[in-house]
């Protein structure tokens, strides 16, 4: 065998191996992400609420015995001093998320009465949904293009909920309250 | 031989009559005239790099303060325009008397292309992502590249290596979420690529003469430095397992060095095997024996790695060509 262009054949398939690999390491156990149960969430923790924003919610949304329930919040729970100005509303605006359609739609406390959920954290099976500062890029060059957002994922692999925005930076707001069976 | 026996020798031939005055007169001649010929030269060398520098200057001024005045053509003229009127000719300049002229020109290309890319990008108001990154890089690599095997120009090893790397780097941004650790690991990938292309061009090509030779030299130089610096940098700050594995490779750096003839790499060596000490000892040795002690034996260390350098550089690498 011709060995004189070893070392430039090996220089140039070097990186690609590489990228091939890490490709199959890390897109593959993404594209695999499948997930078969919607889930119903808040736009904003309770507790976020409660301590930045002029809102106090009086119930919060509960998963009892399989059932969309609201419980109720002790006002003592308020960590705000100054109490001049507060809205209080009955609970959080309710979200449902269609994981199939990655879509996701304003629904009412009584429309979800009839659905059975799982309370989680993790759908029942094996997801879970978390807030991920996906910035894509190197050394922060190389294309600014982020990806930040909330992943829906299991094991390695992980898929942007496009149905959901962030809505400020740093934001770990929608809480999931639970996976409809 | 030393000049003592030189000068014998030439003593004993012109006693035998093989060499007389005037042939020694013709060889001082000879010798005075390509001594000229070679400053003029050197002056002439230092005027296309002045040129092209006025160019690159010239067209950025232009670009930047009549941005709005010159138009889309003027725009993609100053910048894209430049850049092949400076690439085209390059191709052409074939013989050793332009090979200066020819980097030079082809230097300009390189840095006005990318430019009138931007330019052409923002000009359709589109987004210069990571994507269209890579597909920049990789046409700007490959339009270099065969420009290089054409005329065999060094400069365009550098040229090709910057655009396949930025290529590199856009691609890896654009298909994964990097992280600091897969950032440097690809780092690393890519250091060795330097290598393997330093030791492939030092082997293939041969030089026409001695200011060849030496550019060739330097061209090597800067691959095996720029590869050391992507294997070493990341091994020692990526830490765990690459803490007993980065001592390793600066060793074999040393070895390599010798064996491939590259004072660059033997440099960065000595230069990374001192801050892998310095890392070290900070890591683990501070808080048992203190700064001061640490110090002191830091110090030691430091000299004791400089001498060996420059046994390694006078026993192994200064005799090279």
């Amino acid at each position: 065998m011709n060995t004189k262009h070893l070392p430039l054949i090996v220089a140039i398939a070097l990186p690609i191996i590489f990228i091939i690999a890490l490709a199959l390491i890390l897109i593959v156990p993404s594209s695999r992400i499948k997930p078969q149960f919607d889930f119903v969430y808040t736009d904003q923790s309770e507790e976020y609420n409660r301590n930045y924003y002029e809102i106090e919610y009086k119930n919060k949304y509960d998963i009892k015995e399989g059932k969309l329930t609201l419980t109720p919040i002790p006002s003592r729970f308020s960590t705000r001093v100054d109490k001049t100005g507060i809205e209080y509303k009955e609970a959080p605006t309710l979200y449902y998320y269609d994981v199939i359609e990655n879509t996701s739609r304003e629904v009412s406390f009584a429309d979800m009465q009839n659905e059975t959920f799982d309370a989680g954290p993790s759908s029942p099976d094996g997801y879970q949904v978390d807030h991920d500062y996906n910035s894509r890029g190197v050394f922060e060059l190389f294309g600014s293009d982020s990806n930040s957002g909330y992943y829906i994922s299991k094991g390695r692999g992980k898929k942007l909920l496009t149905g959901i925005s962030s809505p400020y930076y740093g934001g770990d707001t929608i809480k999931v309250i639970g996976w409809i069976k | 031989m030393d000049k003592t026996q030189i000068l014998s020798l030439v003593q004993e031939k012109i006693k035998e009559g093989i060499i007389t005055s005037d042939d020694l007169q013709k060889v001082m001649h000879e010798e005075q005239e390509s001594k000229q010929a070679h400053v003029t030269k050197n002056i002439t060398n230092i005027f296309y790099i002045i040129g092209a520098l006025i160019i690159l200057i010239g067209a950025v001024i232009l670009t930047v303060q009549n941005w709005d005045d010159i138009g889309f053509i003027g725009r993609v003229l100053v910048t894209f325009g430049i850049s092949l009127a400076t690439y085209l000719p390059s191709l052409f300049l074939r013989d050793s008397i332009n090979r200066i002229l020819s980097q030079v020109l082809f230097l300009v290309s390189a840095i006005l292309a990318p430019i009138g890319i931007v330019v052409l990008f923002s000009e359709f108001d589109m987004n210069f992502g990571s994507l269209e990154q890579t597909l920049s890089a990789a046409a700007l690599c490959l339009i270099f590249s065969i420009a290089f095997f054409y005329t065999k120009r060094n400069i365009l090893v550098i040229i090709s290596m910057f655009f396949a790397t930025w290529g590199y780097y856009a691609l890896l941004g654009h298909l994964f979420s990097m992280t600091s650790d897969l950032t440097k690991l690809a780092t690393m990938i890519f250091g060795v690529s330097y290598i393997l292309l330093a030791r492939y061009y030092q082997d293939r090509l041969t030089a026409v003469d001695s200011a060849e030779r030496k550019e060739r030299r330097s061209v090597e130089n800067i691959l095996y430095g720029i590869g050391t610096i992507g294997i070493l940098a990341p091994a020692i700050f990526i830490g765990g397992i690459f803490d007993l594995l980065a001592i390793a490779l600066i060793f074999a750096a040393f070895y390599a060095s010798v064996f491939v003839k590259s004072k660059a790499m033997l440099i960065f060596a000595a230069i990374f095997l001192i801050t892998y000490v310095i890392k070290i000892t900070s890591d683990y040795f501070v808080n048992s024996v203190g700064w001061p002690l640490a110090l002191i034996v830091i110090g030691f260390l430091i000299i004791g790695i400089g001498y060996g350098t420059l046994y390694l550089n006078r026993r192994y690498l200064t005799n090279k060509a």
